[in-house]
């Protein structure tokens, strides 16, 4: 016993409790009383600290007789999980005692928690929400829930339904089988990881993304095998792509907006005063825009916008940005130009565009409009992004007000 | 004094961990936290110390562990009446329950009665026949209290006669 509870308690994320035949307490790891809910003493029931072991005393008098030893996963105290295990052995003096010892779970146990708390929640909501389309919704969320196991060698050791409904495929059919015949992950090595991004391709030839969750399932500290829960995340990832989009662009023209403009310009900054360089940024006023927008009404004036953002970009080099910054304001971040003759050429064609590209919005309404632009640089004219749109903001009054 | 192991069974979502919630410490709460694995809860009841397992409820990807109704003196199957894939549930967890202790006493509880439901006294009746096992079925309500303790009590006076009987 000595080595056992020395061994033991080397780990302070097991606990243990030792007791005879008639479930006195003989012994427990001094740090215990963490995690039992009454007060536990020697020589007490062992079922008044472990409420676990009530009812199983048969069992437990049957481990003498050779029977598997007792395993009770995922018992949930306080916040944490744990494992039971209840085996038996020889104390050094020969007697036979029995040995309960609560093993806490690892992260990955934590992340399988949080999704399949979420699946479950996701589930009522359809079977409570929809009466009429109850069972249909509820079938189909759980056919995306793709769940099998592998052996530590990646072979397929058991499948869900589901598994067979997305590549309709007989479930004998995957038995045996590598996973990556279907998964395409990145890494095909899941030793230390807990969750994976798969891609698959389904029975109508589509490409799902899964987000997995893998879990170990072992003794000992010896891994042989790994449950993995596969969610399917496309509609999230869609989602995601537009939230991340319609933060950082204009929503009528498409082009970057004043936010991203900004961050965009910081890095500009930051990159320059790295290689000690310079850059520039023009920004571009639409003249007569109020004129369009009531002669012709608000729709020409959208309509004129999403023009001028289509010829600055189209205008524009692959790194060069081009950015909607207020009504009837546009802006381009010009990366890397730093020579002044080039950008004086740059800034001649960009006020031709507007003169060469006049919008035809009627067959017989064609409606001309001109840039007015100003040029800001740094580090010659501010030092940081907010400011330099005020001093091009200043020099379009000037100009306004000299023409 | 005796000490005895009750397991709560059923699908997911069906009101367990409320119906436990309710019954050891009176509260509720609307927010649905699912239990995955097991949540030991003790209540002592007159003569009787009952161990409330409140294990993590079926699903069709992962059925519920076994292993976890080992040594119960008696089941507590809980449906959602609002929700008839888990009243259709009921017959299979009788099954679960007593392949692993036959003859076990259950009591049924129809849970969140006190949304709108159609559970008739016809269906009731149909099934308390569904096993000679079955002590009683009741409508409860984990969020008003209906019948919860009369669940609790109902079995333990089954299950306290059962273990008085045999010692
Ligand atoms: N209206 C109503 N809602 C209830 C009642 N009992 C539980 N609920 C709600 O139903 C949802 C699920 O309740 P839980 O007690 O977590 O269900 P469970 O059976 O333990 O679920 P799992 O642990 O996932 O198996 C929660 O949102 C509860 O608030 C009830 O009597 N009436
Ligand atoms: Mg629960």
């Amino acid at each position: 016993m000595n080595a056992i509870s020395k061994l033991l308690s080397q780990k302070s994320n097991i606990f243990y409790i030792v007791f005879d035949k008639d479930f006195k307490t003989m012994e427990f790891s001094p740090t215990i009383e963490e995690i039992i809910h009454d007060e536990i003493e020697k020589g007490l029931d062992v079922r008044e600290s472990m409420w676990e072991l009530v009812g199983l005393e048969e069992k437990i008098l049957k481990l003498i007789e050779g029977d598997d030893a007792i395993h009770f996963p995922m018992i949930l105290k306080g916040a944490t999980y744990y494992d039971l295990d209840v085996e038996t052995f020889f104390s050094a003096k020969g007697v036979k005692l029995f040995i309960a010892y609560l093993i806490k779970k690892n992260k990955e146990s934590l992340s399988y928690v949080a999704t399949i708390k979420e699946i479950n929640k996701k589930s009522l909501i359809y079977e409570t929400e929809d009466k009429k389309n109850q069972e249909e919704q509820y079938k189909l969320i759980n056919k995306r829930v793709i769940n099998f196991n592998v052996d530590m060698n990646g072979m397929i050791t058991s499948a869900n339904d589901a598994f067979a409904y997305f590549f309709d495929i007989r479930r004998d059919k995957i038995l045996g089988e590598h996973f990556s015949n279907f998964f395409k992950a990145r890494d095909s090595n899941f030793n230390d990881k807990e969750t994976i991004i798969f891609n698959a391709v389904n029975k109508n030839d589509e490409i799902v993304s899964f987000h997995a969750n893998i879990i170990p399932i072992g003794r000992d500290n010896v891994i042989y095998e790994n449950i993995i829960i596969c969610q399917d995340i496309s509609s999230l990832k869609e989602i995601e792509k537009e939230l991340v989009f319609a933060a950082g662009n204009d929503s009528l023209t498409g082009v970057a907006n004043r936010s991203q403009l900004l961050d965009k310009m910081d890095e500009a900054i930051i990159k320059s005063k790295n290689l000690n360089a310079s850059f520039s940024a023009c920004f571009i006023d639409l003249e007569n825009f109020k004129l369009v927008n009531s002669d012709y009404g608000r729709h020409a004036g959208d309509m004129l916008l999403k023009h001028v953002a289509k010829i600055l970009s189209n205008f524009v080099r692959k790194n060069d940005m081009v950015a909607r910054i207020s009504g009837n304001e546009f802006a381009i971040l010009f990366d890397s130009i730093s020579d002044t003759q080039g950008i004086g050429v740059m800034l001649e064609r960009i006020k031709e565009l507007a003169i060469k590209n006049p919008l035809i919005y009627t067959k017989d309404d064609v409606i001309k409009f001109t840039f007015n632009i100003s040029l800001v640089s740094y580090p010659k004219d501010a030092n940081n992004a907010e400011k330099l749109i005020k001093v091009a903001d200043k020099m379009m009054c000037l100009k306004k007000r000299d023409s | 004094m005796i000490a005895y192991k009750v397991v709560m069974v059923g699908d997911f979502g069906v009101g367990k961990t409320s119906l436990v919630r309710r019954f050891v410490d009176n509260s509720f709460s609307e927010d649905y936290l699912s239990t995955i694995g097991v949540s030991i809860s003790k209540k002592s009841l007159g003569n009787s110390t009952v161990m409330l397992w409140d294990i993590e409820g079926d699903t069709e990807f992962k059925p519920i562990f076994k292993q976890y109704l080992l040594g119960a003196k008696g089941f507590i199957i809980v449906a959602d009446v609002t929700r008839k894939n888990s009243l259709e549930s009921i017959q299979k967890h009788i099954e679960l329950c007593h392949s692993i202790v036959s003859g076990a006493p259950i009591c049924v509880a129809l849970n969140k009665s006190d949304a709108p439901h159609a559970i008739s006294e016809e269906t009731i009746k149909s099934l308390k026949s569904l096993s000679p096992s079955i002590v009683e079925v009741l409508k409860t309500s984990a969020k008003n209290g209906d019948a919860v303790l009369e669940i609790f009590y109902m079995l333990d006076k089954n299950v306290s006669q059962t273990i008085k009987n045999r010692s």
